[in-house]
């Protein structure tokens, strides 16, 4: 046989690869993207102390830079600010209102700084703010929902008065959530904003769409003094944990976040990166089904449940690390309002076990599941697989409970399908995320969990109803705080509502030389400041 | 070929009508009620996060969910005919916007992989079959049988390991150059080529079999010869089919490795968008990765009549 030559149609097929590809990148590249791959090159040599460019990997989408629609982004990125801002210490800071009081039938009143500027030199007014927030309202009526509020008013230049639908004592905590932020409204004829002007830091550059990249430079005269970074660049949407990990140790990126939980270890061992883990206000949890039904109608079976969860073992094999214990609530330590003094539910089988035997839960038939009236207790434990801590922390709790007599089997599902299951008989999910400082106040995680109205497992207790109540409509804000205390305590140690699991501890991975990062455990997930630099 | 035209595009828009109404229905069945997963993923950015029931009242109201299902596709269909393919819920932008943003990255990375998989594809195949029993057959079918066999998610964070990683090649992600078009392609190239190669190899022993091949050999022409010009022709035949299949699927968005490499095309649009119940978005991907299978349909089946006469014949 004859040997065949396929010299010729290589050549033609690897031709055609090489024009191809030329041609297409050619015509695909834009303008507004960042060039990641170049940057890399020079990045691992750090040798680039004339531009201070920091690049971000994010794991989520942008989708818009409409500040109506995108505000808690752009709110994290500095781009726009609120009236009012929280401090990593959980305190509200005054921002571009320097003063606010309640004043009489539902009216908030709030007086502007004079110095805060836009971006585009002008200064914000009362108008500013009426309209960013009238806008941002009706495009988001989500933000309508929670802000509660009637009307704004301009009493003059720099006086807005907020009306609420109801007395609302938390208004100023909802005027620091990220989605409230004042912009410019400079929307276009299609009625959205592709500019952003904000009164931040940094100032809106460019956003590239298909690469879903943000860019943006320093505001050379923000009113605390210019940030010493001149740029910064967020790519968002990496949504695979591994590659952003490997980004961040090439140097592609400079700071990224929540890389795989089995990574921290290596990851604090590069000795080209930093590594920051920090109290984020978040949790895990598990959250009955319905309270209101068999099993869980039973306090008994709810404790029992809470005592038979071994926490430390959790946190220590599951989060390896990246959480603390909480036997109580889930409202992060440090927080003005949380209650400091809950009894909670230490790890305590036997005690478990007996709060079962009680509630009338026995092992009649001997084959280590209790039973009652001729019913089983086999419940399923479901969870969702986006946050990577969960599936393993579901089949943890199912080993827990199987040592108190309780069988369970763990179904990992969208989050979508798990809301349609609460019906079923003894459901359990078990939650990651669970935020608590979303709107740094107590109305918010307090009413979203355990008002009557709001919550979505039927747990009612009138004593608490009446308490947020209360919480709602007085303004000294120790009496206040002690009104959500008390309902803490109610529904924590009397009524075990829900049982919580661990605080989350968020973890930022950065180049070795980028300095200055502050976290913030109230902002989701992080935020960047004025201060950051890379030396 | 005028009436050959014509059916088809009668074709396109009942399959496109099919197809559309098929997934229009089938999103209203997923689980969750949509307004709440419109308002958490829109409004809030967070799954996790329960809505306020105000939100998702007024959501219903401001997007008609609660019409008839029925009348909501009418009116899809309507605004559909008149050029307005609407705008998505979550950018405010329009559909075709959304689309034809990330059509460059998805059409480079279709074309170059669908490429890189003939390139490695076809010679594998043809040397293989040629070489049947030999050592390079059962070398080139081990290969193939693992590249059918690797998970293409795998041997995507595999390549970055050793390219980007270890060997500081190529970057690990993004989109904008040549260099990071490298790994994505790869990693959709490879299995594409263990298909078309295992495809080849079988179809060409089967064409080497026929008695045409055998005259040809007898009459004295060179075995190279024998192979371009009389088996190569008729070789490609099921070969073509595949090749339309797999240029299609990459073309319809490669939604794992898109996002592994953070990769700006149309199936990470499309995955977004079905969680966030993004209708009009889903929608607008739905038509245009109908459109596209139509199209390399027709494409394939004039190309049967190009590379084989009879077929086109036979037909009309």
């Amino acid at each position: 046989m004859k040997k065949i030559n396929f010299t010729g149609v290589f050549v033609i097929l690897i031709l055609a690869v090489l024009i191809s590809c030329v041609a297409f990148s050619g015509c695909t590249e834009s303008p507004d993207a960042p060039d990641t791959s170049e940057n890399n090159v020079e990045k691992g040599n750090s040798d680039k102390n004339t531009q201070q460019e920091l690049i971000i990997g994010h794991p989520w989408n942008l989708k818009s830079v409409d500040p109506g629609l995108s505000g808690s982004n752009l709110n994290n990125f500095r781009v726009s600010e609120g009236l009012i801002s929280i401090s990593p210490d959980y305190k509200l800071l005054p921002t571009i209102a320097d003063s606010w009081e309640y004043v009489e039938n539902s009216t908030w009143r709030f007086y502007l700084n004079k110095n805060v500027e836009f971006h585009d030199g002008s200064k914000v007014t009362a108008n500013d703010v009426k309209t960013a927030l009238d806008r941002s309202m009706k495009l988001n009526p989500e933000l309508q929902g929670r802000l509660n509020i009637k009307e704004l008013k301009v009493v003059d230049d720099s006086t807005v008065d907020i009306i609420t639908n109801t007395v609302d004592a938390s208004l100023p905590g909802k005027m620091a959530y990220g989605a409230a932020g004042i912009y410019k409204n400079n929307e276009g004829p299609e009625g959205t904003i592709s500019t952003p002007i904000g009164t931040g830091p940094f100032k809106f550059v460019s956003y590239d769409k298909a690469t879903d990249t943000l860019k943006l430079a320093k505001n050379e005269n923000y009113r605390d003094g210019a940030p010493k970074l001149d740029s910064v660049v967020i790519i968002f949407g990496i949504g695979e944990p591994n590659t952003r990990e490997m980004a961040v140790e090439k140097g592609e990126i400079d700071f990224t976040t929540e890389p795989t939980l089995g990574s921290t270890k290596r990851l604090e061992s590069d000795k080209n990166l930093n590594v920051i883990i920090h109290p984020l206000c978040q949790g895990y949890k598990l959250k009955f089904g319905d309270v209101s039904k068999a099993p869980y109608d039973d306090v008994r079976v709810r404790k029992a449940i809470a005592y038979a969860i071994d926490r430390q073992k959790i946190v220590d094999n599951i989060l390896l690390g990246r959480a603390i214990v909480s036997n109580g609530i889930g409202i992060t330590p440090g927080i003005e309002w949380r209650n400091n003094n809950l009894t909670g539910y230490a790890y305590d089988v036997q005690k478990a076990k007996g709060l079962l035997e009680e509630a009338g839960w026995k092992d009649t038939d001997g084959d280590g599941i209790v039973d009652k009236e001729g019913q089983k207790f086999k419940i399923t434990l479901y969870t969702w697989p986006q946050r990577p801590a969960l599936p393993p922390l579901a089949q943890a709790t199912q080993s827990m409970l199987k040592d108190i007599g309780i069988d369970s089997e763990v179904r990992i599902m969208e989050w979508d399908a798990i809301s349609d299951r609460k019906n079923e008989w003894g459901m359990i999910t078990v939650a990651g995320g669970d935020a608590c400082m979303m709107i740094p106040d107590p109305s918010y995680y307090i009413e979203g969990n355990f008002y009557s109205e709001k919550n979505d497992y039927n747990y009612r207790n009138p004593n608490v109803d009446a308490l947020i109540m209360k919480g709602r409509t007085i303004f000294d804000k120790e009496e206040r705080y002690d009104a959500y205390r008390e309902v803490q305590r109610i529904v924590c140690d009397e009524d075990c509502a829900q049982v919580h699991i661990a605080y989350h501890y968020h973890m930022v991975v950065t180049d070795k030389n980028v300095k200055n990062y502050i976290p913030n455990p109230a902002h989701h997930d992080y935020s960047i400041n004025k201060d950051m630099y890379i030396e | 070929m005028l009436e050959i035209i014509l059916k088809r595009i009668g074709m396109f828009i009942l399959v496109v009508i099919a197809s559309t109404a098929l997934v229009f229905f089938m999103l209203h069945s997923l689980p969750g009620e949509s307004a709440e997963v419109m308002a958490k993923y829109i409004f809030l950015g967070n799954v996790e996060l329960t809505p306020s029931n105000e939100a998702i009242d007024i959501i219903k109201e401001k997007y008609d969910l609660e019409k008839p299902l029925f009348s909501q596709y009418v009116t899809w269909v309507w605004n559909a005919i008149h050029g307005n393919m609407g705008t998505s819920y979550q950018t405010n932008s329009p559909v075709t916007e959304e689309i034809l943003i990330r059509l460059p990255a998805t059409i480079t990375l279709a074309f170059v992989s669908i490429l890189l998989s003939l390139l490695i594809g076809i010679p594998a195949g043809i040397i293989a079959a040629v070489k049947q029993n030999s050592f390079t057959d059962y070398f080139c079918s081990t290969i193939s049988v693992l590249g059918i066999s690797i998970p293409s998610f795998w041997l995507a964070i595999l390549l970055i390991y050793v390219f980007s990683y270890t060997l500081g090649l190529t970057p690990t992600m993004g989109y904008g150059d040549f260099k990071s078009l490298i790994l994505p392609a790869v990693s959709l190239g490879t299995p594409a080529s263990a298909v078309i190669a295992r495809l080849m190899r079988s179809s060409m022993l089967e064409v080497m079999r026929q008695d045409y091949i055998r005259t040809a050999i007898g009459k004295g022409l060179s075995y190279r010869m024998v192979i371009l010009r009389h088996a190569l022709k008729n070789t490609f035949i099921p070969v073509i089919t595949i090749i339309g299949l797999e240029f299609g699927h990459l073309l319809g968005g490669t939604v794992i490795i898109e996002t592994i490499f953070a990769w700006p095309g149309i199936g990470r649009l499309l995955i977004t968008s079905i969680t966030a119940r993004d209708i009009p978005v889903i929608q607008g991907c739905i038509v245009f990765i109908t459109i596209t299978y139509l199209v390399i349909n027709f494409i394939t089946d004039i190309s049967y009549s190009y590379l084989d006469p009879r077929i086109g014949r036979s037909k009309h």
